[in-house]
């Protein structure tokens, strides 16, 4: 497979060591978490409530800074970036989908695509180009000029994937992206995720669904802040 | 900076119901503002076109009664040196004597209670006051013609029916409190000086006759333009060199400082409430920003995600709230424009819009970008991993 070919010639896409994040007054949400993930996988990250899990994906997208462990993404070493800096790395390299919420209400379905492409640099017609594929990707082209909120909570999640997988980001993490939906619309979500793997990227999915862990490459667990790489992906 | 700016724009309009109740308040602040501006420029203008009619700077000195045994010229004469004295003489106005007389027009029986006036021909010239018919004794003369004479004022002589026989140069006879007079003059009002006009005016030797005197000699003097006080410091010692303190100066109202500080008070007015409504506008523009922080937390969060740096968030809240102050002073200046206009149409006002006016979009920008900065600052600060564990 590319993906395992390249693998062995790269640096992995995400390579953390001894990450720990506490909260005061007294919670240690990670401990000594180390994580390793090359381009092309899949990662489901599963975990009883409170383990760890959204603050471990926070961590992962740059938008929070642990309190000790290294962190390299595809080669950089992030420990020492400015809060510019790391914006910098979230505009270009990381994507998210957010388990419910995630669309600005007052703007349209279209207008949340180009939201997100003129926050990365993408204007004018090669940016409605994009806009349109990624909506006809996703099925929602009819919809574009839709509200959020007279969307489902399916479309809503396919508009939010549609946003995050546009600028084709190295890693899309998403946070219980189906945690809100049906079986089968969290079947149309789990294959627009995994579709949009490819050589040269990854995706990282939180989730509490068996059937959308089984899916993916691999699969860790945390518990109580403690990362334990467990088999059992790769089955679908 | 385009793309926030751009930003910035795009979700004021989108967001146009919460930020019109705000665009409202400051609306109504600086159409205030610019109403309260053009109306007070107007009316004040139009009360200092009322004063300006008035006279020019007189001081009235004070000299004690033993004065009236000198004569005009000899108390004139102490006042040779002052080039900026126009004109002298001695006036004492019948609010300053304060007695009243009683004055009988034989032919027809009238009576009527008035005030007595005790001047000089100079010194009602010096408060420009003139006689329409007839003459005024000149004081240094007047023990060679009869000293039973006496002028009125123009109302006085009118309702004494006396107005007619002076103008065709016949003699009038009235009576002061019983002494017989011939009315030789009838006075024209003087100018800010209405009380002449009801009033007996009589030289220094009849009221010395009728026992009339005024406690003091009052000497009117006319200075010229903004002369004043550079006369005035030097007046008592002139007029009394043994001692200047005992001759009190008064300066009736010049009409120029009187303009000057109506126009000053309105002014100062106008600033306060100008400051006022700025505060209230800033404050209002400060709980807009604080709800929308509030409110757009998520799409905070989002903005983060897709790669915002907590900077450009707070920039984008600065703008929108820069944007919203300028638009708002923008239109409330040219509501307010025409509120003024309106206004001095209406009530007759000269239409004056100060310039200044054009400075409060500019001060809305400056108040959008005060009352923003905390809003802007605490958006900065949204942990956007609230976002990730919402549901
Ligand atoms: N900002 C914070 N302040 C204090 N404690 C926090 C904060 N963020 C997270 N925690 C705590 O850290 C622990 C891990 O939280 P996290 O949200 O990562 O769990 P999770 O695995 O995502 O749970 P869930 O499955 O319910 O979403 C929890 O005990 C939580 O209360
Ligand atoms: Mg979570």
């Amino acid at each position: 497979m590319m993906a395992h070919a390249r693998s062995n010639a790269a640096p992995p896409l995400v390579l953390m060591s001894g990450i720990t994040q506490q909260f005061p007054p007294n919670t240690t949400a990670l401990e000594n978490v180390s994580l390793s993930l090359d381009h092309g996988q899949s990662l489901a990250i599963v975990g009883p409530s409170g383990s760890g899990k959204s603050t471990l994906l926070a961590i992962l997208g740059l938008l929070e800074k642990p309190d000790g462990g290294d962190y390299i993404l595809d080669g950089r070493a992030l420990g020492k970036l400015s809060a510019t800096d790391l914006a910098q790395i979230r505009k270009n390299d990381i994507g998210y989908v957010f388990q419910s919420f995630n669309l600005i209400d007052y703007l349209s379905v279209e207008e949340n695509i180009l939201y997100a492409l003129t926050i990365k640099g993408i204007r004018g017609s090669q940016a409605r180009d994009r806009m349109h594929r990624a909506l006809e990707n996703v099925g929602l082209l009819h919809r574009r000029n839709a509200s959020p909120s007279t969307l489902s909570g399916g479309e809503q999640q396919r508009t939010a994937i549609a946003r995050a997988i546009v600028t084709a980001p190295k890693l899309l993490l998403c946070d219980e992206p189906t945690g809100n939906l049906d079986s089968a619309n969290s079947n149309i979500i789990l294959h627009l995720i995994l579709d949009s793997v490819a050589a040269n990227n990854a995706v990282i999915i939180v989730t509490h669904d068996e059937h959308i862990a089984a899916a993916c490459t691999r699969r860790v667990v945390l518990r109580d802040g403690h990362l334990r790489e467990t088999p059992g992906g790769g089955t679908l | 900076m385009r793309d926030l700016l751009a930003r910035a724009a795009v979700t004021l309009v989108r967001r146009s119901f919460r930020n019109a109740l705000t665009l409202i308040a400051i609306v109504l602040s600086a159409t205030t503002i610019t109403a309260l501006f053009g109306i007070t420029a107007g009316s004040s203008a139009q009360t200092a076109e009322r004063f300006s009619q008035l006279d020019s700077p007189i001081i009235q000195a004070t000299l004690p009664a033993t004065e009236w045994e000198n004569s005009e010229n000899d108390i004139l004469q102490r006042l040779v040196g002052f080039t900026n004295i126009t004109r002298a003489g001695t006036l004492d106005l019948p609010q300053d004597t304060a007695s009243s007389l009683t004055v009988t027009a034989p032919r027809w029986g009238t009576s009527i209670k008035t005030n007595i006036a005790v001047a000089t021909a100079q010194g009602l010239m010096a408060r420009q006051a003139s006689i329409t018919s007839g003459s005024y004794p000149v004081s240094e003369s007047v023990s060679a013609r009869d000293p039973y004479t006496v002028s009125l004022g123009s109302r006085l002589a009118s309702e004494l029916g006396v107005t007619a026989s002076v103008n065709q140069g016949l003699s009038a006879r009235v009576s002061l409190n019983g002494t017989e007079m011939a009315v030789t003059g009838i006075l024209q009002d003087a100018e800010n000086q209405s009380e002449l006009s009801t009033a007996v005016v009589v030289t220094p030797q009849t009221a010395a006759l009728l026992g009339l005197l005024p406690p003091n000699r009052t000497l009117q003097i006319r200075v010229t333009e903004n002369a004043a006080s550079t006369v005035g410091s030097l007046l008592g010692l002139a007029l009394h060199p043994q001692d200047a303190e005992a001759v009190p100066l008064k300066y009736p109202a010049s009409p120029e400082k009187l303009r000057a500080s109506l126009m000053q008070d309105s002014q100062n007015l106008t600033l306060i409430i100008c400051v006022i409504m700025a505060i209230v506008s800033a404050f209002s523009i400060i709980n807009t920003m604080q709800i929308a922080v509030t409110e757009r937390r998520r799409e905070i969060g989002i903005s983060l995600a897709l790669g915002l740096s907590g900077k450009d968030i707070s920039i984008q809240f600065l703008l929108e709230s820069m944007l919203l102050g300028t638009l708002g002073g923008f239109i409330g200046m040219l509501i307010g424009s025409v509120i003024v206009a309106g206004a001095s149409l209406l009530l007759f006002w000269p239409y004056i819009l100060p310039q200044e006016v054009l400075l409060i979009p500019v001060a809305g920008i400056i108040i959008g970008a005060l009352a923003g900065l905390i809003p802007a600052i605490r958006a900065a600060r949204i942990d956007p991993v609230e976002l990730l564990r919402s549901t």
